[in-house]
């Protein structure tokens, strides 16, 4: 009998039956994207170009800011705020979507049977699409702009989007869910944001910052992408070795953390929402 | 091999009163005992033990609140049970129509949500496109699959939710009371469908309210009542038994005792279908009445010492006390429930007194009450209540208060295939089990432990017995 007939009162979800589970579920995985892509372009006349003029004026306005009220006199600062912008608002973006991803869903989750980490890491790729839309028109542009051409390092940039998707999707898995249990997570969570936002050299480059502080900043969460990104396209060098070390580490911890939890809580989800 | 099956299966809630779900209650309620969350348990459902084989329709009812949504929800893996054990088939591909069209969304096309809806039950890209046409068709919406969903009537979101749910293609089909909304149309489009799906042998079970759609799917009917399970069997019965449990309020308290104490009033067809009747297996009067006329027929005089053993809620008493003489008939009952709706109900309408008789009420079949050896002993219908080990406790303890030559006549629901270990569905629509109540057994198997007890057994070739029961007569084997 326990060949045939499973037990549901047995523990049942290891992470292999769940990435089982994900694969058979990647048709659900791919509508949800798509869904929430068409949800977000649909009716407005430009559709897609909108998500160009965020980053576009935030680029602006800071270049405005800091070259003349700062008088920063950053080479390439344009090209290198914008690849720090596009990182960071994948990131932010899609940690902030995930932390309702579960706790929103609540009549899905109790009439239909899915593996719940579908919703966290649906909103994860949504967020990529939107981050690869976005860098594949505005990159190449800033390219051309600046004279750079292609360099053997623009090889490492995949790895790290790869590295950068896996760390976003622990993330989420994490935020999605701790809101479940505890809506606070939203608003700690923005705080966090603001914090991480500054200790990310976004707008600034880690050379610019005392030499003491350099590894420190480098080990926030965000910022070894950030920086391995500004070496890959800008200044066309490999990573240093402390960036491969934090990127790689972010990546593996968070995601370990973040599918723990959701292994272990998943079956109160439907009771909880 | 049932498809689903539980086993003492329960699941509690935790309802949240001033829900911790953010940290200003855990901080506040560090000072303050009125903002600590209080937890409250609530038992959705309760040691609640049920096979389902392939290719059944169940129908689930119970008012609301009684537990049907948990168990089907705990079947679709929705929630998780918290104590014994749900089993299902692995392979079974099982579909949930708990609430049409969750998951869609209004400013998405038809098609747009089709599709999505089809993934949310685990479809393929390829899958979602060989049944698109199909869905299309069944909710003959052809013309809105290009409409937003904001556009459509409920009863249009509602069709398409049911078309697609319906197309599915499941093995096992978990309906709670979706079209209960729909217009007639709709509503008998649904039920052909669901017949359909019995004609392919797929599996079913359907929560609803009403009597008219469990009639046309189900065969067979569980009543739930506050998270226990009170009746299994068939429809009729069983949509019976929830129309009379309707009428009583809903107080707080066990069930059983509320019933019996309305039941003073009723009629004897009302009565039939009470929980202390129908838990000996149905046909209560007719039953008592076989009784007695069987043991005449055996021989049994007014003055002889006789034992109902498992006298339940004494339907046999009600015709035999009258008739024995004072003092003569012994009743022996496990369950004190059962026999004081007996005493209380039964005998009371039917204007007996108990002190005519002596009734033992123990659940370890202690007879040393009573000082008599017995003539005869009956145990009718007793063993579909009896476990094999029960029955093994039972057979030496009567037969040692017999008296020399005495009689022992039990009726079975007999299994006449000891190899066939599937459920067994009667004429009258009841379900018996090889392993759990109500049991049937083979003849060989009951003989093979009367004869290891020192018992003899054989057959009474008899084919009165109302429920259909076969009869056999054990005696002593130093008798011989």
């Amino acid at each position: 009998m326990g060949e045939t007939m499973i037990d549901r009162a047995a523990p049942h979800d290891s992470l292999m039956t769940t990435l089982s589970a994900l694969v058979k579920y990647r048709t659900l995985l791919r509508k949800l994207v798509l869904k929430d892509l068409k949800l977000k372009y649909r009716g407005s006349a430009l559709g897609f170009l909108w998500s160009l003029v965020n980053p576009v004026v935030m680029i602006a306005v800071y270049s405005l800011a800091f070259r003349y009220i700062l008088h920063n006199r950053t080479e390439g600062f344009v090209f290198l705020v914008l690849i720090g912008i596009l990182a960071w608002t994948f990131f932010s973006n899609a940690a902030m979507m995930s932390t309702g991803a579960i706790a929103d869903s609540g009549s899905l989750l109790k009439s239909v049977f899915f593996p719940r980490a579908i919703l966290p890491i649906g909103t994860v790729l949504f967020n990529l699409t939107q981050y690869l839309l976005m860098a594949v028109v505005l990159i190449p542009v800033m390219l051309i702009a600046f004279r750079l051409p292609p360099a053997a390092p623009m090889l490492a940039y995949p790895v790290f989007v790869a590295l950068q998707v896996i760390f976003t999707i622990g993330v989420a898995l994490i935020l999605a869910t701790a809101t479940t249990f505890f809506r606070d997570v939203r608003h700690l969570l923005e705080v966090a944001l603001a914090v991480l936002f500054w200790t990310t050299p976004i707008l600034y480059e880690l050379s610019q910052v005392p030499e003491r502080f350099r590894l420190a900043l480098l080990a926030s969460p965000v910022a070894s992408y950030v920086v391995a990104y500004k070496d890959i396209l800008f200044y066309r060098r490999w990573p240093e070795p402390a960036v491969w070390t934090f990127a790689v580490a972010y990546a593996i911890i968070a995601f370990a953390i973040g599918a723990a939890l959701l292994l272990a809580f998943e079956d109160r989800f439907a009771e909880q929402t | 091999m049932p498809i689903v099956e539980a086993r003492d299966l329960s699941k509690r809630f935790i309802l949240r009163h001033n829900p911790s779900g953010s940290l200003k209650v855990h901080f506040l309620g560090l000072f303050h005992r009125s903002h600590q969350e209080q937890r409250e348990e609530f038992w959705a459902l309760r040691d609640v033990s049920l096979r389902i084989g392939r290719g059944e329709s169940i129908g689930l009812i119970g008012r609301n609140g009684s537990g049907k949504s948990t168990l089907l929800k705990l079947i679709a893996a929705i929630h998780t049970p918290t104590s014994g054990q749900l089993l299902v088939e692995r392979d079974a591909r099982i579909g949930t129509m708990i609430e049409l069209g969750v998951g869609f969304h209004p400013e998405l096309t038809g098609a747009e949500n089709v599709g999505l809806n089809a993934a949310i039950y685990g479809l393929s890209q390829q899958e979602i496109e060989i049944l698109y046409p199909e869905i299309v068709k069944y909710s003959g919406l052809a013309h809105f699959m290009d409409v937003p969903l904001k556009n459509y009537s409920s009863g249009m979101h509602m069709r398409l939710g049911f078309a697609i749910a319906a197309n599915l293609d499941p093995d096992l089909l978990l309906l709670d009371e979706v079209f209960a909304v729909g217009d007639i149309d709709f509503q008998q489009q649904c039920i052909r469908t669901l017949q359909t799906f019995q004609s392919q042998g797929k599996t079913i079970i359907f929560v609803s309210h009403s009597p008219d759609a469990i009639r046309a799917i189900c065969r067979r009917v569980c009543v739930l009542d506050r998270g226990r399970l009170m009746y299994d069997g068939d429809v009729d019965n069983g949509l019976a038994t929830y129309e009379h449990m309707m009428k009583a309020p809903a107080a707080a308290g066990p069930a059983p005792p509320r019933q019996i104490q309305t039941a003073l009033d009723l009629t004897d067809e009302e009565l039939d279908t009470a929980w202390h009747r129908t838990a000996i297996g149905g046909q209560w009067r007719a039953s008592g009445e076989w009784q007695l006329d069987f043991l005449r027929r055996q021989g049994l005089r007014p003055n002889h010492y006789v034992l109902d053993v498992g006298c339940g809620s004494l339907s046999g008493a009600r015709v035999m006390l009258p008739f024995m003489d004072q003092h003569c008939y012994w009743g022996y009952e496990k369950d004190r429930r059962l026999f004081e709706a007996g005493v209380k109900i039964e005998l009371v309408r039917a204007n007996v007194r108990p002190e005519r008789g002596h009734l033992i009420v123990n659940d370890w079949f202690d007879l040393s009450e009573s000082p008599h050896q017995f003539a005869f002993a009956i145990a009718n219908g007793f063993w579909s209540r009896l476990s094999l080990n029960a029955i093994a406790r039972c057979v030496p303890a009567v037969l040692k208060k017999l008296e020399p030559g005495g009689r022992f006549y039990a009726t079975w629901v007999e299994n006449r295939d000891p190899l066939n270990f599937e459920p067994l569905v009667h004429q009258a629509g009841a379900t018996t089990y090889p392993d759990m109540e109500p049991f049937h057994y083979p003849f060989e198997v009951l003989a093979g432990v009367c004869g290891a007890l020192g018992a003899r057994v054989e057959r009474v070739p008899d084919l009165t017995h109302p429920r259909g029961e076969s009869v056999m007569l054990i005696s002593r084997a130093d008798d011989a």
